[in-house]
Formats: C-alpha cells, sequence, structure tokens
C-alpha cells in the first residue's frame, strides 16, 4: 500500500511539485541577474554619473561633459553586458541541470532494478 | 460516525499518519541516502559491483524523503470537500483513530504546535481539555460539525485552535471558564486567526522574495552620501501582516504613483508612521498587481538624524549635507528619501536646524519623491510660519488604532520580542497591555503606548511566561498604582479593617470615614465602575471637623503616605484663566493638577475649598468627576481612574451650626441641608450630581475633642520617645484643655495651638531644667495647664496693648 502509494506520487503530484520548484527556481535566477531590466538600460550612464553642463556651458565644457557621458554610458553598457552574459549562461545551465534532473526523476523508482541487475552482471567501470 | 463527516480511511488521513510516522525517521532516512550513495561509489572503486545495488537501493529512501517533504509533512488540505479529514491540519488527523471520543481529540492536541500555542497563549488547550471531555464517542459529530462551522467563517483551516473552540463552545460551563481566564469567545477566534498568521509566516519563511536582483542596483544611480546618512529600509522588511491600515499605505502609493511629490504623513508620537513607511517599503520592493508600474523596485531611504545632525558642527552643515543627499536621491531616479521625526529638522533658534529653504523648492518642483513623518503640533507650527511648503505636501494623517487595530500590531511585534527577551506572551497580557496602556502610558499614542508596555512587562516574566499579572507590574512599578485587584493577604487585612485604620487617626464622622472605605473596598474587588474615578466625594462642614485630615489620614494609610496626595487650594482658582494652570504642561508647570496626577496616579486629590473656584474651573473639572479624564493643555488624556478625589466646603457651616444649635443631630438634618445646598445655587446640581457621596461633617462634640487631645498626646509622646520620656495628663487637665481650645468657628483647629502651649511648653522647660530625667514619667495637672495657658494669654494681651 505505502510503495504504491509513493510510486503513484512520485509519477503523478511529485513529478508537478518538483517541477514547480524548478520554475520557483529559475524565476529567482532571473530575478537575481534581472537580465531584461539591464537589456532596458544597456547604455544608461554608468549609476546615473554623468557631467553636468550647468555650470560651464563653454563649448571645451559641452564636449567634455559629452565625453564623460559617453564614457559613463560606455562603461555602463560594458558592466551591463558582462553580467547580462554571465546571466544568460547561468540561467542556461541552470536549465539544463534542472531539466536533466526532471527527466532523471522518471527513472529513479527502476534505479533498484538497474542497480541489482548491474550487480548481477558484475560489471563495474574500470579507471585505467 | 459518518463517514461523510470524517473519513478515517480517506486518502489525506492515510498520507497524515503516513507523515507522522515518517517523522520520527526522516533523519536517519536521508542519511542512510547519503550513507548508500558514498558505499556504493566506493564499492564501485574497489571494484565490488555490490555498489551497484547500493546505489540503486538508495533511490527508495530519496523517494520517501521527497515525498516527506513535497507532501506528507503537511498534506494540503482539500479545499473542495466538506468532511474534516479534509480540511483538519495533517499533523492533528494523523493522531485521531477511527471513532475518535472527544477526550481522544484533547490529548491529541496536546502533541500538535496549535494545540501547545492555545495551552501557553490562552490557558486553554489538550491539557485542560482533556480533564473535562466526555469519553463518549456520540458527542464527537457535534464538535466536527462546529469545528467546520467555525473554519468556513475564517479561511476553511480545520486547526488545533479552530477544534478548541469547537470544544469550548460544546462545554455547559464554557462562560464559567471563560471569565475564570478573562476571555471571551471572540479572543479565542482572534487567537485561531493569530495562529493561522504565524503557522503561514513560518511556512514562507525559507521562500525567496524578488527583490529586482543585481540589476536594480546597476540601473540606478551611485548614492555614496545617502548610504553613509541613510538607512535602506526596503531590504529590512517588516513585522506588520498589513491588515492595519491598508488603506493608508494605498494612499501612500497612489500619491507616490501619480507623479511623485512629497507626502506629510502627520500624527501622534507613537501612532505607527515609521511603521507605515516601513510597510510601503515592503510592498515597493516585492511589488504586486496593485503597485504602480513606476513604483516598482523604489527603494526608501531613511534618514537617520542623529547621524546626520552628529556632523553638523559648522554652521550650514547639515543643510549642506540634506542638499547633497537629496541631489544624489534625484540623480539616482529609484530613490524615496524618507525624513524620520522630521520635526527634528525644522527646529528654530540657536544651535538648531532648520531646512525649510533647502526643501521648499526641491518640495514645489515636485520631482524627488519624498516622505515626511512629522508629529501634529509641529506640522501645525510649519503650516504657520511656512504655509507655502505645506501647501506644496499631500497632507496624510496617521490616526491612533482602535483595540482590535492595536491587538493586530501587538500581535505582530510579539515574535520579535520574544526571540529578544526570551520570553512568552500570553494573549491576556495583550489584552491587559491595551487597556493599561490606554490609561497610564502618556506621550504617545496608540499602538505606541500599547508596544512600550508590552515590553516593558518582559521585565516581569514570571517563569519566562509575561501574563496579565507581569503587564500590572510593569505599570505598578513605574506609575505607583495598585493596577490588579487586592489579592495580597496584608492588603486585603487593611481594606477590610480601613474604617479602624482611619479612625487611629481621626475622631467621629463616622458616615464619611464608612463611605471612603466602601469605595475602596469596591475598586480593589475589581466591582467599581473602571470609567470613573475609585471614588468622589464632596465633604461639607465648618471648618476644623476633619474633612483635609480625612483626606490626609486616607492618603497614609492606604496610598502609602501623605506625600502621596494632591491638595490644590481651589481659593488660587477663581478666575476663568485659572483653568489654564489646572491642566497645564508639566514642563511649563510641574505644579499644574494635572501634572501632577500624571506623575502620581494613584493618589488623593484633594481639592481644598471648592466653593471658591471659578465657575469655569469646576466645568472643567466635571470630565474628571464623570468620567475620571481631564485633557492638559497638549490635549493628552490624563487619567484620574485610580485617584480618590475629595473636594472640601464650607459651604452653609452656618446653616449646620445652626441646625445643631437646634439641636439636631447630623441624621436628622443632612438630606434637608443637602437640598437647601442644592437650592442655595453655590454650587450648580450637575456639578454636585457628580460626585458619588455628598458628606457633611457635623462639629465635634466634647467626648469626641477629649479624645482629639488623647490623639494629640499621642503624637507628643511619639516625638519624645527618643529621649524615653513620656507625657501624662490628668483627665481634668484634658477637659480644660477641651474647654480652652474648642471654638464653634474654627472647630478643634485651635486645639492643636492648645496643647502645644500647654502640654509641650511644660516638658519643654521641665526638661531644660532637668527635671524630667530619661525613663521618667511628665504628669501634668490642670494647674499647671492654667498657670500656662494664663501666663501665655497676659503675655498675649501685654503685646496687644503695646501695640
Amino acid at each position: 500500500m505505502f510503495l504504491v502509494g509513493l510510486v503513484s506520487w512520485w509519477y503523478g503530484k511529485g513529478w508537478l511539485t518538483h517541477l514547480h520548484k524548478v520554475g520557483d527556481r529559475l524565476l529567482g535566477t532571473l530575478d537575481f541577474f534581472s537580465v531584461g531590466q539591464l537589456a532596458s538600460t544597456l547604455f544608461a550612464p554608468f549609476r546615473q554619473i554623468s557631467a553636468g553642463t550647468s555650470g560651464d556651458a563653454s563649448l571645451g565644457g559641452k564636449v567634455r561633459a559629452l565625453f564623460d557621458q559617453l564614457l559613463s554610458r560606455a562603461i555602463g553598457a560594458l558592466i551591463r553586458g558582462t553580467t547580462i552574459l554571465i546571466g544568460s549562461i547561468a540561467i542556461v545551465l541552470q536549465a539544463l541541470y534542472d531539466g536533466i534532473v526532471l527527466v532523471l526523476w522518471w527513472l529513479v523508482p527502476l534505479f533498484p532494478i538497474v542497480g541489482f541487475i548491474l550487480m548481477a552482471i558484475g560489471w563495474v567501470p574500470t579507471w585505467q | 460516525m459518518a463517514v461523510k463527516l470524517f473519513n478515517w480511511h480517506s486518502r489525506r488521513a492515510q498520507l497524515s499518519r503516513y507523515g507522522r510516522h515518517i517523522s520520527t525517521w526522516v533523519t536517519l532516512i536521508e542519511f542512510s541516502v547519503v550513507l548508500l550513495i558514498g558505499l556504493g561509489i566506493g564499492g564501485l572503486l574497489l571494484g565490488l559491483s555490490v555498489g551497484w545495488a547500493l546505489i540503486g537501493v538508495m533511490a527508495v529512501p530519496l523517494m520517501v524523503a521527497y515525498w516527506y517533504w513535497y507532501e506528507l509533512h503537511m498534506v494540503p488540505r482539500e479545499e473542495d470537500t466538506h468532511t474534516i479529514d479534509a480540511r483538519m491540519d495533517s499533523d492533528l488527523l494523523a493522531l485521531l483513530g477511527s471513532q475518535p471520543t472527544p477526550k481522544d481529540i484533547a490529548l491529541a492536541l496536546l502533541k500538535v504546535n496549535s494545540g501547545v500555542f492555545f495551552d501557553v497563549r490562552f490557558g486553554v488547550g489538550g491539557r485542560f481539555l482533556k480533564e473535562v471531555a466526555s469519553e463518549n464517542r456520540e458527542d464527537t459529530p457535534v464538535i466536527f460539525e462546529e469545528a467546520l462551522r467555525i473554519a468556513s467563517q475564517l479561511d476553511g483551516r480545520v486547526s488545533g485552535g479552530v477544534i478548541i473552540v469547537a470544544m469550548v463552545r460544546q462545554l455547559s460551563a464554557r462562560d464559567t471558564l471563560l471569565g475564570h481566564l478573562q476571555l471571551t469567545e471572540e479572543d479565542l477566534m482572534r487567537g485561531v486567526k493569530w495562529y493561522h498568521y504565524l503557522d503561514e509566516m513560518i511556512q514562507q519563511r525559507g521562500k525567496r522574495k524578488r527583490s529586482g536582483g543585481i540589476g536594480r542596483d546597476w540601473s540606478f544611480g551611485w548614492i555614496p552620501t545617502l548610504s553613509h546618512f541613510g538607512v535602506n529600509i526596503s531590504t529590512s522588511g517588516t513585522v506588520s501582516r498589513g491588515e492595519v491600515r491598508p488603506e493608508l499605505v494605498e494612499q501612500l502609493m497612489g500619491t507616490l504613483g501619480s507623479g511623485g511629490g512629497t507626502i506629510a504623513l502627520v500624527g501622534r508620537d507613537g501612532v505607527g508612521k515609521t511603521e507605515l513607511v516601513y510597510e510601503l517599503a515592503a510592498k515597493l520592493i516585492g511589488p504586486d498587481t496593485k503597485t504602480p508600474k513606476d513604483l516598482w523596485y523604489q527603494q526608501i531611504f531613511m534618514l537617520d538624524a542623529s547621524r546626520l545632525l552628529s556632523v553638523g558642527g559648522q554652521r550650514g552643515r547639515v543643510e549642506q549635507l540634506v542638499s547633497t543627499v537629496l541631489g544624489e536621491a534625484y540623480a539616482a531616479k529609484n530613490v524615496i528619501v524618507c525624513f524620520d521625526n522630521a520635526e527634528l529638522f525644522f527646529e528654530e533658534g540657536v544651535g538648531s536646524v532648520d531646512i525649510t529653504s533647502q526643501l521648499l523648492p526641491i518640495v514645489e518642483a515636485g520631482r524627488l519623491r519624498m516622505i515626511l513623518a512629522i508629529n501634529e503640533q509641529k506640522f501645525l507650527s510649519i503650516s504657520k510660519r511656512t504655509p507655502a511648503l505645506v501647501a506644496a505636501m499631500n497632507k496624510v494623517m496617521v490616526a491612533p488604532t482602535d483595540e482590535s487595530d492595536t491587538m493586530k500590531v501587538l500581535e505582530d511585534h510579539i515574535p520579535g520580542v520574544e526571540y529578544k527577551r526570551k520570553v512568552t506572551y500570553m494573549y491576556q497580557a495583550l489584552k491587559e497591555t491595551y487597556s493599561l496602556s490606554q490609561r497610564y502610558v502618556y506621550d504617545l499614542a496608540m499602538p505606541g503606548q500599547a508596544v512600550r508596555l508590552m515590553e516593558q512587562a518582559a521585565e516581569y516574566a514570571d517563569n519566562g511566561l509575561v501574563t496579565s499579572r507581569s503587564v500590572q507590574l510593569a505599570v505598578e512599578r513605574a506609575t505607583g498604582i495598585k493596577a490588579g485587584t487586592a489579592d495580597d493577604v496584608a492588603e486585603k487585612e487593611t481594606l477590610l479593617n480601613l474604617e479602624g485604620l482611619l479612625h487611629q487617626r481621626m475622631i467621629g464622622q463616622e458616615r464619611a470615614i464608612q463611605v471612603v472605605s466602601d469605595a475602596l473596598r469596591r475598586a480593589r474587588s475589581g466591582v467599581r465602575n473602571q470609567g470613573r474615578p475609585v471614588g468622589t466625594f464632596l465633604f461639607l462642614g465648618p471648618t476644623g471637623v476633619g474633612k483635609t485630615e480625612l483626606a490626609k489620614s486616607l492618603a497614609e494609610v492606604y496610598f502609602g503616605g501623605e506625600d502621596t496626595m494632591i491638595r490644590l487650594d481651589m481659593n488660587e482658582f477663581v478666575s476663568a484663566d485659572d483653568v489654564q494652570r489646572l491642566i497645564a504642561d508639566g514642563a511649563d508647570d510641574p505644579g499644574s493638577l494635572t501634572a501632577q496626577v500624571m506623575k502620581r496616579p494613584f493618589s488623593v486629590v484633594l481639592l481644598d475649598e471648592i466653593e471658591k473656584a471659578h465657575s469655569s474651573v469646576l466645568t472643567t473639572l466635571l470630565q474628571l468627576l464623570d468620567e475620571g479624564i481631564l485633557r492638559d493643555v497638549r490635549g493628552r488624556e490624563i487619567s484620574f481612574r485610580d485617584c480618590v478625589v475629595i473636594a472640601t466646603s464650607n459651604a452653609g457651616a452656618d446653616r449646620i451650626q445652626e441646625y445643631i444649635t437646634r439641636g439636631y443631630a447630623l441624621a436628622q438634618f443632612e438630606e434637608n441641608f443637602i437640598n437647601e445646598l442644592i437650592g442655595s445655587h453655590v454650587f450648580h446640581p450637575e456639578f454636585l450630581n457628580r460626585f458619588d457621596e455628598m458628606v457633611v461633617f457635623g462639629p465635634l462634640t466634647k467626648e469626641q475633642l477629649l479624645k482629639v487631645v488623647d490623639l494629640m498626646l499621642v503624637g507628643v509622646n511619639k516625638n519624645l520617645a527618643g529621649q524615653k520620656i513620656t507625657v501624662s495628663v490628668s483627665d481634668d487637665a484634658k477637659e480644660y484643655l477641651v474647654e480652652a481650645g474648642y471654638d464653634p468657628r474654627l472647630g478643634a483647629r485651635p486645639m492643636r495651638r492648645v496643647v502645644q502651649r500647654a502640654v509641650e511648653n511644660t516638658v519643654a522647660k521641665l526638661l531644660l531644667s532637668n527635671e524630667a530625667a530619661p525613663g521618667s514619667t511628665i504628669e501634668i495637672t490642670r494647674d499647671q495647664v492654667e498657670e500656662m495657658l494664663s501666663s501665655r494669654l497676659k503675655a498675649d494681651t501685654l503685646a496687644e496693648e503695646n501695640k
């Protein structure tokens, strides 16, 4: 009775619950790297640091402010771009891992049978 | 029992029992998973094929562990099924047999968290119910039906608490039980909701909240100064469950979301302005569908006033820092600045800080989102001084919470306080906290008043349990009042013998002593009206008959000393302007009535010669006499509900004298006299009606005056006890003293003077001439008294002639 309950749960509600948890984890990672937000502000000045021109409206001042802004935006784009890249890799790796676990989930109840068969065959991996 | 009510064989009931059995082994099961994998891999490394079998077998405990943590440790409710097994908490369900009796249920409650919660917090749980529950299984369906009915009124969940309420409702003596525990059914229902909330909070503990991630910070500005002088409260969370004043949080979001601007959160200290900002911060950092998109992941920085002001050594430095901080906040684009205790930034005078001029253009521009939490009075003074600033802000008033909301706030604060102080609060303590803080904690509004007292009560926990007595003790130690009912043997003895104790200082006036004693006994046994002073009395009669003496005696015998008496000579309150002095703030006039009672709420208040007070003053006192409350100039309600208020008056003294001269006894004319007094318009009838009792003091008889002399001699002997000398006055000498000391107009008042002259002076002379040695008794005769008084009379006459 207990084993029947365990196996039927494993292939039904158990797998679905795990799927939900995987989804939650992925959403958490997406939120942590906030790729969408980084992408939408990719070329914004880094930490909003930009030179003002109110104090010096000369051509030189304006050019310097423009240069500072460009630099700030370039740094921002570099850092955000890198983070987007790292985040994307992390998300893909996590999705892959969780995908494998979700597939393996279906095979786990078969482990005892497979284990005993392999023991009976007597094969063991060799490392030479 | 009908299966449609409780199906013991249902899948959920079965799973609950699995869960209960596995719970004791789950650690071992998890350990076996690790062990089998380790051994399996080890075996394979050693070339043993049995390793495969070990790894394969590991799948069984692994699956069991997953099943336990994903489902069995808390089997979800089946919302669409209306049986007890579908709705009951799985930990309790697992403990029930197929045909449980009420007693079986009570025993099961002993083993589940919800049952223990009620046992500890309310004193009603399995421990109590197992003693009174029946062992007849026929009684169980009624309990289950009631539980389902209760659950349907709440969230559908049948927890241990719901079962306890259902069981209590079936008890025939439930009213007695609840009365004994100082609880109502409503309290138990609140307890159920409280437990469900706490349990939910525990379930949510491990879940990660989304807060915008690292992109949130890297998309917005760099704020070094703001980070130094402010605290990002968005990350600290809130203890509030968000059920108290949710409409205000929504109003704040609405105002900030519709284009920004500055909000002035205005309310009395302790009203919860800061807590509201914390709630808002939590909403913005974990937004839901109601949160305007513009505000998603906006962070609230609370400026640390003390840190900011402490660096303001140079003149204008703080103002400069505030400008920098606000500039950074504006550039960052995701920051809302909150000035907590904003009144500190708008002080006038030397050495103080006023940022009005920095703030005004920013507030008027409306581009930076700001919140100013400020108290009412300061807001009013700012609006008077700089109306443009106030006009540019959105004012949100925060009112004190009512009882229900205050209880929620206390419930929300409890986990933190219990964790810090290592105590557990009973629900009765929370109720007592609300009612006592309302009366004795000044300077703060609800819920701050109650939270402060709740924290103080932790000091008086008994074996780690904070009960209503702990709260009473906290109040008693802080204010000197007696908050609980009399349970101390000595105090009970004092109350029962109050008349005798008062008579040790007072001669005669039996009725006055009786009414005062009765009032105190009513108060301390808990049967009095809690919404009024302990007793309000008007003592009427000629001077020197013991009106003031009774007030003093009462203060000494019961309130702990004559210094607990607050005495106001009402002849100092003869004009309408004197009302201000009566209710002045303690900082301006520590001698005002309200200031003195605030300091000593457990006292005798003596309003001497009340007839001389201005009618406006008497009108002000009406509320005091009626409700035991008087508002001071700052609008604070000062409680007189632990005071005995005694007003004395000489009004009609001549009329009393006349009655006595005509041979009437006091009891014969008292009622007539009071009616005459009402008719004479010395006092308004509505004023006189406010008193619990009006007592007429009659002149003292000769026999009573002899006893007064005896009392005075006891006082003289007490003073001489240090020198081991005793004074004895012969009976005829005492009679002479009475003759000499009694004045129909001044009553017994001249008596003290006469005793002083005749006895104390004689003793003083004998002592100085060494005629009295330690251990001796000085006998004073009538002749000595006569001589002493006549020589004094001569001296007085001579002095008069010389003038």
